[in-house]
């Protein structure tokens, strides 16, 4: 395992960038090839402080789901990503049905960024 | 790896417990008098002053520097403190804490302290963290990790909507043995399954209630703890473990790390699953009762739903789970780990009445905070166990 000075980057302003711009940014491990989504500056599954920087294709599928009666109802998803984790999400529309093939619908920039999935073509 | 240390096993115990307020709290009646009483009261089982507490073990989500606060309201001038917040969890975690000050000589009578009035001065819930930028957007923590663990469980071990809904039923049962019960009118499982729905596939009877109350826990060294009540409830072993907040970090959403703060809690108390007599598991929601009887080794995975529909966490079953009602149906002020920790002491103690189980005399208290975030499993013992 790599245990190196932490990067002079700050990796949530380089996270942010990234995904203000429309894109799902994912750091990979060097070390065990672990890969994650929310910025890290040590892999969560190894310890290694060797990371470099990915995308994710956005394509997925729904790993557990909830539609919420609560105000705004939005349906709460955690997806599956095909690079191999799991990441928070809303779903475009009602689909509850575990392992269904989901991608990228938008990312909404308006306040904290969201990640927004709908059913796959 | 962690050598489990079993010195710790049984060098403390609880002497007293008390609960006030709960339910609906009578008006007029704050949050620290709540806890206050419910101090003074437990300190009178025992013939101790406010004085004589010199450790004070707590968390609260109406004062972020509770132990400050209340030590202060009491004229308490605390040897030792800790304030540790996880949580419903977070009192487990104190007794934990406390047997260990109390061992080490750093305090000698310990209180363990918690009220709210979260029912009848009902506001928005007090904001104890900065915002999250990765949580905050998508409203997964909370009841909805709760919702989307049941969705899965029901995904991969097929439980059925009447095997989720038989931990509301039961807890109902125990109530209606409970004068303090905050909900004791019958519940059936077709009532569960047709309850307003809040996050599929919960229904408002699938979720704690929102009560007022406050309970004070003493603990004092064993040695003493003979001294002042002829039933203490010793500790006999606990473990600690976290699994984070954002429900997309973890492993599973199925398998919680009670597995983990069971292992060590029963290597500490040298004690397995078949020589337990009781079960106070923390059923913020019915699906939590479904994992801790898997994770803390009661039923092989995904055998929680045939488990608790069988009925033997129910009155007259082998293995009677929350006694007093439990979060479902007794009380649930925002945390309830304090308030299984007082049922506790009432069954070792054999002072709970009319829903007293015999002489239970190895007792598991499982504390569950945040979404399944903070795992603490304690386990008390009689005077036979011990």
């Amino acid at each position: 395992v790599s245990i190196e000075e932490p990067q002079t980057i700050w990796p949530e302003a380089f996270w942010l960038e990234a995904i203000t711009s429309g894109t799902l940014p994912l750091t990979q491990c060097n070390d065990c090839g672990s890969v994650h989504f929310y910025p890290l500056m040590v892999c969560r599954a190894c310890g290694s402080t060797s990371l470099s920087s990915k995308q994710s294709a956005g394509k997925g599928t729904v790993y557990s789901a909830t539609q919420s009666f609560q105000p705004g109802s939005p349906i709460i998803s955690i997806i599956e990503l095909d690079e191999g984790l799991r990441i928070l999400a809303h779903l475009e529309e009602k689909i509850l049905e575990i392992g269904t093939r989901v991608e990228l619908a938008s990312i909404d920039t308006n306040a904290a960024p969201k990640v927004i999935f709908k059913a796959a073509l | 790896m962690t050598q489990i240390n079993a010195s710790l096993r049984a060098k403390a115990a609880m002497v007293a417990a008390a609960t006030a307020g709960t339910g609906v709290a009578p008006a007029g009646a704050g949050f620290m008098e709540l806890a206050g009483q419910a101090t003074l009261k437990a300190l009178a089982q025992v013939g101790l002053s406010v004085r004589d507490v010199d450790g004070v073990f707590g968390a609260s989500m109406s004062r972020l520097l509770w132990p400050i606060d209340f030590a202060e309201y009491m004229g308490i001038k605390p040897h030792f403190c800790d304030g540790t917040q996880i949580g419903g969890a977070s009192f487990q975690a104190h007794a934990l804490s406390a047997a260990l000050a109390l061992e080490a000589g750093l305090c000698s009578v310990a209180l363990i302290v918690f009220g709210a009035t979260t029912r009848s001065k009902r506001g928005p819930w007090p904001t104890l963290r900065d915002a999250d930028l990765f949580l905050d957007p998508y409203q997964a923590e909370g009841l909805h990790t709760y919702a989307m663990a049941a969705q899965r469980h029901i995904h991969e071990y097929g439980t059925t909507r009447d095997q989720l809904s038989a931990p509301a039923v039961s807890a109902r049962q125990w109530a209606g043995l409970n004068p303090e019960a905050f909900k004791r009118d019958p519940l059936t499982l077709e009532a569960v399954a047709q309850a307003k729905m809040i996050a599929t596939p919960l229904t408002v009877a699938d979720c704690c209630l929102v009560t007022d109350g406050a309970a004070a826990i003493i603990m004092t060294r064993a040695d003493r703890a003979v001294d002042l009540v002829t039933r203490p409830a010793y500790l006999l072993g606990a473990g600690v473990a976290l699994d984070g907040t954002n429900p997309a970090l973890r492993d599973t959403l199925t398998t919680t790390v009670a597995t983990q703060s069971s292992k060590r809690a029963y290597a500490m108390a040298g004690v397995a699953p078949p020589d337990v007599s009781m079960l106070q598991l923390y059923d913020a929601f019915t699906i939590n009762v479904l994992l801790f009887l898997e994770d803390l080794g009661f039923c092989a995975k995904g055998e929680g739903g045939p488990m608790a529909a069988s009925g033997v966490i129910a009155p007259g079953g082998r293995l009677p789970t929350n006694t007093n009602g439990g979060g479902l149906s007794c009380v649930h002020p925002g945390m309830y780990g304090s308030f299984m920790l007082a049922e506790t002491f009432a069954q070792v103690s054999q002072s709970a009445g009319g829903r007293q189980v015999g002489t239970p005399n190895v007792v598991v208290c499982h504390g569950n905070g945040g979404n399944l975030s903070a795992q603490v499993t304690t386990i008390w013992g009689s005077g036979d166990a011990v």
